[in-house]
């Protein structure tokens, strides 16, 4: 199986017509089963077709021509109108919102994240690449168009949750070359409030049957790699997690930002080396090198449980 | 919002030693902001009596502050209480978050806060002014996000991640970086070129690692190009200059193929971030 999406979800595309969008619709239809992507929104722009995904003014549209619940949406509108487009996707039963679009004032990310909070929906992102479940479906940019995807993913038991996207591809490549497929790699994004952390998708790993072990990529900036080590202590997690971190050096280097917007050390809690103790404490290894990652993970898998 | 009835020193310090004397309480965004959220924050230090009522409304209209003008931070601190019960603000730090200064223009203005007056901890040199200009010359991508160090290793690294996880390898193997930067989301030729040539223009440095994570929107034969052209446009050897060249991804047989081309050391994605960083720190 896999989390968050499978062959059957549906989803639409927010802003298909930007250039980017329009490359990734492409990436997505063309990638494992073929995504279902029922439709695609601009405003102004009601039938137009993208790749032969036919274009609407709302969200409201889009759900009617599908004839019932839409499952998810890409959202790739510029910065200015994101919110508005998310609360319009959350506002028309659509429970899982990718938000590729970068550099999005905070205060618009925390009033989605609380609205999708009080309508049951999940925000992955934003300023992320999406979700891919190798071979089968991808929703999102994640892993590029489908011939460089199907070189870097395939399917088997561990689950990749990353705050870079590109750093998603690299890790997951470098499992594939070892011989571990990934269930379902999650680029989460880089700013400093997203929608769904660690912690928010170990639960659902945790309840997925073929996956094993987790793999995450993570930074200086933030709590949430101190939540994920709380949230292993308190639940017992049958999942083995190795770490990598990357920044180390920004720790000489208080105030200054680097890599991604939430990549920042205002105070202890944010450095590399507290968040690196905090997640040794809680049996999380972190390696060293992107290269020792499948032969760490290799020998977890092999121990006995609880080791 | 937090809470502390010892004001005066850091509030990271009074939360590890003195616990108790922190309230904090989540509060919403979407709904208006509402004193009893202040009222509740406040008391659960053990504060009442009349100093409750006369604080709770500057914590409201503090929170309030820094809800609508973006603030990353909004503190006041100390905040002293005279002998009449009135409270007056000693001191204050706000902090407005960059991807909200196009909506708080009037304010910013209206302060005297200049476009060159970022948050990050230090002022920017020449040297990184020059790669914003480069960064600045189109809107295609990143090839930008410069920041000098005073190494002799310069570096061409991307992408967000990657250059994070480039940069500490490279010092991981000895080396010593001239410079940070990011190149992203499939910046123009004459990005990557201007990226390039800045770095090999940079005083001490002799050579250039050009690496990044696989790449999937990027294109390899287009940062491939740019860099190659930024040699050529200084009068440089290419396959001298560019100490190893290892971005694997979207177009990469098209980019290895120009690289073979003029004798530039590529490495696909069988050789590791880490490895190639090794390589380019023994090569410099």
């Amino acid at each position: 199986m896999s989390i968050l999406i499978n062959e059957d979800t549906t989803f639409i595309v927010q802003g298909i017509t930007g250039r980017e969008a329009v490359n990734l619709t492409r990436e997505c239809l063309d990638y494992g089963a073929g995504a279902k992507v029922v439709g695609g929104v601009t405003p102004g722009r009601l039938g137009r077709e993208v790749h032969g995904v036919p274009v609407f003014d709302t969200v409201k549209q889009a759900v009617d021509h599908h004839g019932g619940p839409i499952d998810g949406s890409v959202v790739t509108v510029p910065p200015a109108f994101t919110k508005d487009a998310v609360f319009e996707a959350i506002e028309n039963g659509i429970k899982l919102i990718v938000i590729v679009t970068e550099r999005i004032p905070r205060r618009d990310v925390a009033q989605m994240v609380e609205l999708a909070s009080l309508r049951g929906a999940r925000i992955i992102g934003p300023n992320c690449l999406g979700i891919i479940v190798p071979d089968v479906i991808k929703m999102g940019g994640i892993g590029g168009p489908a011939k460089d995807a199907a070189k870097a993913y395939t399917s088997g038991p561990i689950g990749v949750i990353s705050r870079s996207g590109g750093m998603t591809t690299e890790m997951s490549s470098t499992l594939t070359a070892a011989g571990l497929g990934q269930s379902t790699a999650v680029s989460i994004g880089g700013d400093a409030i997203i929608g769904s952390s660690y912690a928010e998708l170990m639960p659902l790993f945790e309840a997925d049957e073929q996956t094993e072990g987790i793999v995450i990529y993570t930074e200086p900036g933030g709590r949430m790699e101190a939540e994920l080590a709380k949230w292993v202590k308190e639940n017992n997690s049958r999942l083995p997690i190795v770490a990598f971190m990357a920044g180390r050096f920004m720790d000489e280097m208080p105030g200054m930002s680097f890599g991604h917007a939430g990549t920042i050390v205002e105070g202890k809690e944010d450095t590399a080396a507290e968040k690196i103790a905090r997640l040794a404490e809680a049996g999380i290894t972190v390696a060293e090198e992107i290269s020792q990652i499948p032969e760490i993970m290799k020998s977890k898998l092999g121990a006995p449980a609880n080791a | 919002m937090l809470f502390s009835d010892m004001g005066g020193i850091d509030i990271e310090e009074v939360a590890e030693t003195h616990p108790d004397h922190v309230g904090r309480r989540h509060f919403s965004n979407l709904l208006p902001i509402s004193d009893f959220a202040a009222k509740e924050c406040i008391a659960s230090v053990g504060v009442t009596g009349s100093r409750l009522n006369r604080l709770t409304p500057i914590l409201t209209r503090l929170a309030r502050l820094f809800v609508e003008r973006d603030m990353t931070l909004a503190e006041i601190n100390p905040l002293c209480e005279l002998e009449d019960g009135t409270f007056v603000a000693l001191d204050a730090h706000m902090d407005m978050e960059n991807e909200a200064r196009p909506r708080q223009k009037a304010l910013l203005h209206e302060l005297g806060v200049g476009h060159e007056e970022t948050r990050q901890a230090r002022e920017a040199t020449e040297f990184e002014l020059a790669g914003e200009a480069v960064d600045a010359q189109d809107h295609r991508g990143v090839a930008g996000n410069v920041t000098e160090f005073d190494g002799d290793l310069g570096l061409v690294i991307g992408a967000g991640g990657g250059s994070l996880t480039l940069f500490d390898a490279v010092r991981k193997y000895g080396g010593k970086p001239a410079n940070y930067c990011e190149i992203g989301g499939n910046p123009s030729v004459e990005k990557a070129c201007g990226l390039a040539k800045l770095v090999l223009s940079k005083p001490g440095v002799d050579k250039i690692a050009v690496m990044m994570s696989i790449v999937s929107n990027t294109r390899v034969d287009i940062v491939a190009r740019g860099v190659i052209k930024a040699c050529l446009e200084l009068n440089m050897d290419p396959a001298e200059k560019i100490s190893i060249f290892r971005i694997p991804g979207a177009w990469e047989e098209e980019g290895f193929k120009i690289l073979d081309h003029y004798g530039v050391r590529y490495a696909d994605r069988t050789t590791s971030m880490h490895e190639a960083a090794k390589l380019a720190v023994e090569a410099s």
